[in-house]
């Protein structure tokens, strides 16, 4: 990130600290501040590291185990003995949230990690290399995009072993092209403005103009497919457990309990079933959103201090 | 452009076959076949035996495509394996209006939501209604569609009595176009409901990009209305990300509305793809893969003839 | 143990709609109907009838069902969906009434020789199709022709294997002879409806299966006239004005397809569908709490069916039959019925239904009672040598998987509840629930890959099972626990050649206690169903195993 500096600096509506005009201070430096300065993102931040540690110490926070049935005690509304209520087992629904959020957010985040990256390399090099490598790539992913992925998932269950590693996997293969297509449109874009060509008379390499000085003026799409996509992933593990792929019962997770609680009676009567689990997939997407955003404005050199 | 848009269609013919191949590989290679489903006593091994034999599905996986690719080209799509006889093209042709419909209506409902409150929340960064937006757009992002559906159907049509509760139009009755809207309308919502997150982040993040940018100010700075200056200028200029989007969102039609089609009785090309899939009816999960790869080319076409036409810039 | 249609298909495709659902109901996927005592049925028709007064014609029927229906010929459907509509549409020689028995239909008498080889069926003179021609014998040899063609492809002949040759005696008269003696001829294959020859007969056998006759214009002599079919959306039956058992009363039935269950008692909230035969036992509650309100009246009962936790005896895990008592023992079927099914069903002991003239509950039964269990593995060979809480022998850790099918949520929620109480004796279990196709695949021949198994039977009107518990049926039937007991196997074979019914009862209840011993399932439960309908609807009759019984004699009582 060191050639960043290379983007004219453009805008500066924004006010300027004059404080901090003397001392050139490192990029990373600069970055965290900016991030720190933004209250809503550190809010973000704060909660989920909150719901992290919760996950992670979570036997030590409630009474209960995520299995423990009591089927004479199910569909029970919050009380002081069950903050959030029961499920249709007689589980403590906290509880159960709490060692959700550990599938949940591991999947969510390790999925879009990865599908970020391979999207972005891939998007970022047919978008700017343009012409047959970008053909051939577009080509592959409008494949990917028009094969049926059922049947390979089905037959995928038959091969191996259901579990989280299975399902980070297929997450990441089935979902990199979105940001591949985005990235690459950002490119299709970017890459005749003038601060690219300048750099190439320059003679900058391909990747330095690539990842140096194209990249992050496309950052903002990729971290709206990433706040999106985490909240998509944690809802559609759900789904892949029910074709016997990833989590099995009685192992919570955000989206097999929201699964469980899709039954007419249950949404009548129930309210708090589906209510906690998808209120914690809305937190951590917002706060996801937040983080998102504060990095995006930390990276970006034409948003000042 | 002309050429441009040609050579893709001549280009999309390979594609085509190659998406077919990989597809009739994986289809056949899925465990279970269509007798999956007779698990009856009063079916012997010996009917299930002359049933596969009948639709040639002993016959090795390359055989049956060539078969298969042989009478598509003479646009035989085949017939059902489960609904003995009925051609695959008529159950298709059955079925595309409703989800092609229901797909318009829900993206335009998504498209006239998001935009304008992308564009407001990056008008008006971290102020409070771009954090309701924000709020707004994510709930329904989390909000699964099942849930929501019959949410809905609950209230607004046994509660209150405003909509059907599902179904294309009043059963057994005459055309009558304003009952087809009323029957859109809450199944379009739903729809239209989780990609209106997407767009409306994406909309509010390419704004605010482009807002910084100098030609942005130099608009502003030649006293164009503030209005002008963001939906003339900057609107241009932001789309990529919503145009890409459109592009994917294009050919979801299969499964993209299969929980909504579901929820709401819709009698959609979503209900017959899992239907098809679950039954292993072959030929009409490959009738409905050649339509969806069909669509996949034609909304990446359509997306790059965008592209150039919003940014001049662009090449290919 | 015959489902006279293969209830499989809508079990499927409940599970194809709530893919990502989850919505689906109860066991009623599998079975029918409903049941209730043939006395009290009868009684509460006749004290209905008086009190409502006379029938009234007129009026529309809207029945939900989350099944579609595929085509609508007997000889070449599979789904419950399509045999609804069959019924509607033709009839047959005989048909079972609400105790089971066969009951004559188009026939008028049918004769049986000594030797219970030759049946020579009378039809009724009195019976036109919807298109006005008389039906005669001509129609039903044609039909019954069909399925022992060497032509036919259908999934069919083995129901009419039996039949060496089938003549016309006169106008209205037909001979059946058999191959060999078999209890099932007369209330199982007799009830296949009939085709009409006069349409049918140019086209080449061959091809029955895909002619345009089955989707597009089926002609029969029942009820109800086809009128239309909407994919997806609904199939609309007609009144048959010249009906032989007489003119229904309702005008039309219209068969609407609501995908999802949750959707369709919305719908039936709303009024949007009038009947609901398969309410689902967890929703039942609440359903009732609004149904005076909206018109509704529900009527519940025994469905003919059973679930069952089936043993992979190939596994030597369960080869002794001391572990599989045990493992009866050890689970709680009566908190499994309070718990997922809201006590919506009964503990079941054996394969067959109470329902049916042929239960017997004289058989060894294994209660909940965890020491008893202990005990039986310990004397097995099984405990907890390491103290890690799970129970091995010889090294190896009692632990299994029990797989079952994606879609029927009272299955997953049993196998979690299963997990729970196993571990309460050192068993460890792992769930894998699976998709439809491939978890068929994966249970049955050849590949049989899997330790335990959940799944349901319905049952047919006529008690048999041979198809499941005999050892022939192990490497290609449906005997895909491994089952074998020679003495079983004898008493199953010599059950088929007994005619008379309280014979055939005796031999069963042997067959049940053999079976019920061995427990090569633990029989779980026999699950209820409950019908929902308008207020006004009248002279409706239960059947456990049709919900469209006797439509002609329906009526709606108007204001």
């Amino acid at each position: 990130m060191s050639q960043i500096n290379t983007v004219p600096e453009t805008t500066k509506q924004q006010l300027i600290n004059p404080n901090l005009k003397h001392k050139p201070d490192t990029m990373l430096k600069i970055i965290v501040r900016k991030f720190f300065k933004n209250k809503l993102a550190v809010i973000g931040a704060i909660i989920l590291c909150l719901i992290i540690l919760a996950s992670i110490f979570a036997p030590w926070l409630t009474p209960y185990t995520f299995e423990e049935q009591n089927l004479l005690n199910k569909l029970q509304p919050p009380s002081e003995e069950h903050l959030l209520g029961t499920d249709k087992f007689g589980r403590d629904l906290l509880t159960r949230i709490l060692f959700g959020a550990r599938i949940s957010l591991f999947v969510g985040f390790a999925s879009i990690a990865g599908a970020i990256t391979i999207g972005t390399i891939v998007g970022s090099v047919a978008g700017y290399f343009g012409g047959w490598i970008d053909s051939i790539l577009m080509r592959f992913i409008d494949t990917l995009y028009a094969i049926p992925t059922l049947f390979l998932l089905i037959t995928l269950v038959t091969i191996f072993q259901p579990g989280v590693d299975k399902l980070i996997l297929i997450f990441i293969s089935t979902g990199w092209m979105t940001t591949a297509r985005l990235v690459r449109a950002e490119f299709l874009s970017l890459r005749t403005r003038e601060f690219v060509l300048s750099a190439k008379t320059v003679g900058a390499k391909s990747g330095t103009i690539i990842f140096s000085h194209i990249l992050p003026n496309a950052v903002g799409p990729i971290i709206v497919a990433a706040t999106i996509g985490v909240g998509g992933v944690i809802l559609a593990e759900a789904g892949l457990s029910y074709l016997g792929l990833g989590i099995q019962p009685p192992i919570p997770s955000w989206g097999n309990m929201l699964q469980d609680a899709q039954n007419y009676t249950i949404m009548l009567k129930a309210w708090w079933y589906p209510t906690f689990p998808g209120l914690m997939i809305l937190i951590t997407v917002l706060s996801f959103n937040f983080v998102g955003d504060g990095l995006r404005d930390a990276f970006d050199p034409k948003v000042n201090e | 452009m002309t050429t441009y848009i040609i050579r893709r269609l001549v280009m999309a013919i390979p594609l085509l076959i190659g998406i077919t191949i990989i597809s009739f590989a994986i289809v056949q290679m899925a465990p279970g076949d269509p007798t999956s489903l007779l698990m009856d006593p009063n079916i012997s091994p010996a009917d299930r035996a002359k049933f596969m034999e009948k639709y040639g599905l002993n016959d090795p996986i390359y055989i049956q495509y060539f078969k298969w690719v042989g009478n598509m080209l003479q646009l035989d799509f085949g017939s059902s394996l489960l609904k003995k006889g009925t051609p695959v093209t008529e159950l298709i042709m059955n079925r595309l209006p409703n989800t092609l419909l229901l797909m318009l209506v829900s993206t335009i409902f998504a498209f006239l939501i998001s935009i304008p409150f992308g564009i407001y929340s990056a008008t008006r960064p971290y102020s409070k209604t771009d954090y309701s937006v924000s709020v707004i757009s994510f709930l329904g992002l989390a909000t699964p569609n099942f849930w929501l559906g019959l949410m809905l159907i609950m209230f607004f049509s046994v509660k209150l009595g405003w909509f059907p509760t599902g179904g294309v139009s009043t059963l057994d009755a005459p055309f009558n176009v304003w009952d087809r809207i009323h029957h859109l309308i809450l199944p379009a919502f739903v729809l239209a409901s989780a990609d209106m997150a997407t767009l409306t982040r994406h909309t509010r993040s390419s704004m605010l990009d482009v807002t910084k940018q100098d030609y942005m100010r130099t608009a502003r700075a030649k006293g164009f209305k503030e209005r002008t200056v963001i939906y003339k200028h900057g609107l241009r200029n932001g789309l990529t990300p919503i145009i890409t989007i459109f592009g994917i969102l294009l050919p979801t039609f299969i499964g993209g509305s299969v929980i909504v089609e579901t929820v709401f009785s819709w009698p959609g090309i979503g209900r017959l793809f899992i239907e098809s899939a679950f039954s292993r009816d072959y030929p009409v999960i490959m009738g409905l893969t050649v339509l969806s790869s069909v669509f996949v080319v034609l909304g990446n076409i359509i997306a790059d003839i965008l592209y150039a036409i919003t940014d001049p810039r662009v090449e290919y | 143990m015959k489902l006279k249609k293969a209830t499989w298909l809508l079990l499927s495709l409940t599970l194809v709609f709530s893919l990502f659902l989850s919505a689906c109901g109860t066991e009623s996927t599998t079975d029918e109907s409903p049941e209730t005592n043939e006395e009290q049925t009868n009684e509460e028709a006749t004290n209905e009838e008086q009190a409502s007064g006379d029938p009234q014609y007129g009026g529309t029927l809207i029945m939900g069902s989350i099944g579609a229906p595929t085509l609508f010929n007997p000889l070449y459907s599979t789904d419950t969906a399509s045999s609804d509509i069959e019924g509607l549409i033709y009839s047959a020689p005989v048909s079972s009434d609400t105790s089971f028995e066969v009951e004559y239909d188009l026939a008028s008498d049918i004769q049986t020789t000594e030797d219970g080889l030759t049946y020579t069926v009378t039809l009724r003179d009195d019976v036109k199709f919807h298109d006005g021609e008389q039906l005669t014998a001509d129609d039903l040899v044609f039909t019954y022709s069909i399925p022992i063609s060497e032509d036919y492809v259908g999934e069919r002949a083995s129901s009419f294997e039996m039949i060496d040759t089938i003549t016309k005696i006169d106008e209205y008269t037909v001979e059946f002879k058999l191959k060999q003696k078999d209890a099932t001829f007369l209330p199982t294959t007799l009830s296949y409806e009939i085709l009409p020859e006069h349409i049918l007969k140019d086209v080449p056998i061959g091809d029955l299966g895909e002619d345009d006759f089955n989707t597009k214009t089926p002609i029969g002599s029942g009820p109800f006239k086809f009128e239309e079919w909407k994919d997806g959306q609904y199939v609309k039956v007609v009144r048959n004005d010249d009906y032989f058992q007489g003119k229904p009363y309702l005008d039309a039935i219209i068969y609407k397809i609501v995908p999802d269950a949750n959707a369709l008692i919305a719908q039936l909230q709303a009024g949007d569908v009038d009947y609901f035969p398969g309410v689902p036992g967890s929703d039942i509650e609440t359903v009732k709490e609004w149904a005076p309100e909206a018109g509704v009246k529900i009527e519940s009962g025994l469905s003919l069916a059973y679930t069952y936790l089936g043993y992979n005896q190939k596994n030597e895990l369960f080869q002794d039959k001391q572990v599989r008592q045990a493992l009866t023992h050890a689970i709680n079927r009566e908190a499994i019925i309070d718990g997922v099914l809201n006590g919506d069903g009964e503990v079941a002991n054996v394969p067959e239904s109470p329902l049916s003239w042929a239960y017997n509950s004289d058989v060894p039964v294994f209660e909940y009672d965890v020491n008893k269990a202990k005990q039986l593995l310990e004397e097995a060979g099984w405990t907890d040598t390491d103290g890690d809480g799970i129970l091995d022998k010889d090294g190896k850790k009692f632990t299994f998987e029990i797989k079952t099918n994606q879609g029927n949520k009272i299955r997953e929620d049993i196998v979690v509840v299963l997990q729970q109480q196993l571990k309460e004796i050192g068993i460890e279990v792992t769930p894998n629930i699976m998709e439809w196709s491939a978890y068929i695949e994966a249970i049955s021949a050849p590949n049989w890959d899997y330790d335990a198994l959940v799944l349901g039977w319905a049952l047919s009107t006529f008690p048999d099972q041979y198809d499941i518990f005999h050892s022939s049926q192990r490497e290609e039937g449906l005997n895909f626990v491994w089952y074998s007991n020679p003495e079983a196997d004898v008493l199953i074979e010599e059950a088929k050649q007994i005619i008379d019914r309280d014979k055939y009862k005796q031999a069963y209840g042997d067959i049940y206690k053999i079976i019920a011993e061995d427990q090569p399932y633990t029989f779980l439960y026999y699950p209820n169903t409950h019908q929902a309908m308008p207020e006004n609807l009248e002279g409706y009759i239960f059947h456990a195993r049709n919900d469209l019984y006797r439509t002609h004699e329906w009526w709606l009582k108007q204001e």
